[in-house]
């Protein structure tokens, strides 16, 4: 058994911090805000119901202090929404120790970059190892106070490990913690399968006189129909276009496969995840403990779009790929956001790899060399 | 159309291809107009005889969306006569100048002519009734207050003094794109497909106008507005209002109605038409009507980022690239010419 930081009280620091607890490994939980996590700090448990079983998680510590979560292990988990990775790793910086393995679930796109910039630019001489996968092994939602429900789980979920010479001993330390984790060839190959960047921005944007109107959307429920899943594989065919120009391979995790099982002749990162999550009565959306209906406000665009849709355009472009329908997409998504992601968003230029060619990006995420 | 020219007192010939579908309309000419016009009207005539129908009248309508254009006009060509108008009413722009490319072909002295959209809003309300919750300013029957195109311009005094008998506000734009420029179809209704698209796929009664026009849905048409009023001015035309992007926050500018009041009207009379991706609100608006302003974009170098969003999106739902099929100056016989020459071939019509 593993001991294992885990790094937010979002619905995925719930589930995980409930979900390691349960299945034996010894977990340090962080949660910054003392009022929202109340109920957690003050029982040190969490309750956890949903496709993997009903039960009461016991985390060894429960604490808003980072740097004391930090110490106890040698993996810290961070499954937090990618526009808030930018302050945690700040926060998290000074407190990084050698031989620690960082991981974001997921960094869309490319945290584990930008964690390990911002080390080598800061006082703290640690080498750490930073890793980012695909997706968040959960669909879930914090019910409760200190109650998530665990929806779904993921079947196959790539992740990169910077730098790659630290790939196997990473990897084995990893794999006791989820058996799904599939090794991708770098960080950049496994956050170039996080489906979300696909799905998320244009299932908003496709439906947003339904979700400023009827205030209750579930976008895997309501909003995909065969037209919206059209537009969906037309961004997602540019995604796969840029796998291909930086020279990695299948499996492409294409969405259309999430959508419709067994129709192309590649996997799905979640295999069961429609009926699942529509099976599920206490499913829902939006759902949030302690904010209102977010409607289009929601990291479904600010985080995917503005984090990953956006990334994967701009890195596109750069190599010489055209992007018309995740333009499309964006630009509807700044308008409504009222927010220019190609300004405010994790550009290319914006994670300091502006300019480069194939071979140098492929250099950089591989750790070989400097920015 | 042709019921609203009868209540006027006009000699009015109808035609139209379907006998079938319109057999009730054949047999007793007679139709019950409800909504803005109340009134049971008896048409001059209504064949599916196209010539029958030509013969004689001094101006033919074609109240048809742009994808008939083609093939009305080769249709039509053969039938039409000397000194005769032909005008067409669709939100694309540019029917005159297909009809007039059309037209040299017979060496028939025929002017070209177009409102910028229908005047009117009809339905079909079953055998024998048209709703018409909607007529373009009833009082003077001032055609949107807009300028209608004429092609080539330089004919434009003597189509509105044959026009004006019908339609008495009538006067005329620039030219037939500063016409086409006018028309807010392509601003509106492409935009409340797509970001209504699961909506209006999974529900019937979903209606883009009503439920479907939220606040950020009207922003994108608003913004969509924005670029084509740029357009308007880099051209050097006048730039109109368009009545959805100005009257839902105004309400003084007197078009059809204020916006909401549009809007409650669509609503009464039953405005529900069941969309699909196919309707001509994509495959006419965003193919013909937002593809040409692209493509006059282009020659004078204005971005219309939004609008090619839009073009995009419909394309890939359609599954047909609409920059390449739509309506593109290229695509009328106006194709490799710059702002200068353009407007010549306007003004003018075409050299040889």
């Amino acid at each position: 058994m593993a001991r294992v930081a885990v790094i937010g009280g979002s619905n995925g620091g719930y589930a995980m911090a409930g979900d390691l607890s349960l299945r034996g490994h010894e977990v340090y939980w962080y949660v910054r805000d003392a009022r929202r996590h109340a109920d957690v700090l003050a029982k040190a448990s969490v309750d956890v119901v949903g496709v993997l079983g009903n039960a009461t998680a016991h985390p060894a510590l429960v604490s808003t202090d980072l740097g004391e979560v930090l110490c106890q292990a040698p993996i810290a988990i961070a499954p937090l929404p990618s526009n808030a990775h930018r302050q945690l790793i700040a926060d998290m910086t000074p407190h990084l120790q050698d031989d620690q393995i960082v991981v974001f679930t997921p960094g869309t796109i490319l945290s584990s970059f930008l964690a390990q910039r911002a080390l080598d630019s800061s006082n703290n001489p640690a080498r750490v190892t930073f890793c980012e996968s695909a997706t968040l092994p959960y669909g879930a939602r914090r019910m409760g106070p200190s109650l998530v429900s665990i929806n779904c789980a993921v079947t196959y979920n790539p992740i990169g490990v910077l730098p790659s010479v630290k790939k196997e001993r990473a990897l084995e330390m990893l794999l006791q913690l989820y058996s799904t984790f599939v090794p991708a060839e770098d960080v950049l190959d496994a956050a170039l399968n996080n489906q979300s960047p696909i799905t998320q921005p244009a299932g908003m944007v496709l439906n947003t006189g339904y979700i400023e109107n009827v205030k209750d959307f579930h976008l895997h429920r309501d909003g995909v129909t065969p037209s919206v899943l059209k537009v969906e594989e037309a961004v997602d065919a540019e995604r796969v276009a840029l796998r291909r120009a930086l020279g990695f391979s299948k499996p492409d995790y294409p969405m259309k496969e999430f959508y419709v099982p067994g129709s192309t002749d590649d996997r799905a990162l979640f295999t069961n995840v429609i009926q699942e999550v529509n099976e599920s009565v206490d499913y829902q959306e939006f759902y949030d403990t302690y904010m209102p209906y977010q409607g289009l406000k929601h990291r479904y665009l600010i985080e995917a779009c503005g984090q990953g849709l956006v990334f994967i355009k701009t890195l596109a472009n750069q190599i010489g790929i055209e992007t018309p329908n995740s333009d499309a997409i964006i630009r509807l998504a700044s308008l409504i956001m009222g927010e220019d992601y190609l300004v405010t968003g994790r550009t290319v230029e914006a994670l300091g790899l502006g300019g480069k060619t194939v071979e140098q990006i492929r250099e950089v995420i591989s750790g070989a060399a400097a920015v | 159309m042709a019921g609203h020219l009868t209540t006027l007192g006009h000699d009015v010939r109808f035609w139209a291809r379907n006998k079938v579908k319109l057999a009730w309309l054949m047999e007793t000419r007679s139709v019950q107009l409800t909504g803005a016009i109340n009134d049971r009207i008896e048409l001059a005539d209504a064949t599916d005889d196209l010539r029958r129908a030509v013969r004689g009248s001094k101006v033919v309508f074609v109240p048809l969306p742009a994808l008939a254009h083609q093939d009305i006009a080769s249709r039509l060509i053969p039938l039409v006569e000397d000194g005769q108008v032909l005008m067409t009413s669709s939100m694309s722009g540019l029917g005159s100048v297909v009809f007039a490319r059309e037209l040299r072909k017979s060496g028939r002295q025929v002017l070209t002519a177009e409102f910028p959209g229908l005047p009117y809003g009809a339905r079909f309300a079953g055998e024998g009734t048209v709703n018409v919750p909607l007529v373009a300013d009833i009082g003077h029957t001032n055609v949107y207050g807009r300028g209608i195109g004429v092609f080539p311009a330089q004919d434009a005094d003597l189509v509105v003094d044959v026009v004006r008998d019908i339609y008495s506000g009538v006067h005329s734009a620039e030219n037939a794109l500063a016409c086409a420029f006018q028309a807010w179809g392509p601003v509106l209704h492409p935009a409340l497909m797509i970001l209504n698209l699961t909506s209006i796929e999974n529900f019937c009664f979903w209606d883009p106008h009503e439920e479907g026009t939220t606040a950020s849905v009207f922003g994108v048409v608003k913004a969509i507005d924005l670029e084509r009023e740029a357009l308007q001015a880099a051209w050097g035309y006048r730039v109109t209002q368009s009545k959805v992007a100005r009257d839902y926050y105004d309400g003084h500018i007197k078009v059809y109605d204020t916006w909401p009041q549009f809007r409650e009207r669509m609503v009464r009379w039953a405005w529900k038409d069941r969309l699909d991706v196919k309707h001509r609100y994509l495959t006419e608006d965003a193919k013909f009507g937002m593809v040409l302003r692209l493509s006059a974009a282009r020659v004078v170098g204005v971005p219309m980022p939004l609008t090619e969003s839009i073009v995009r999106l419909a394309s890939v739902l359609v599954g047909e690239d609409f920059l390449c099929t739509g309506r593109t100056l290229e695509s009328v016989g106006l194709g490799g010419m710059d702002k200068g020459e353009l407007e010549r071939t306007l003004a003018e019509g075409w050299r040889n």
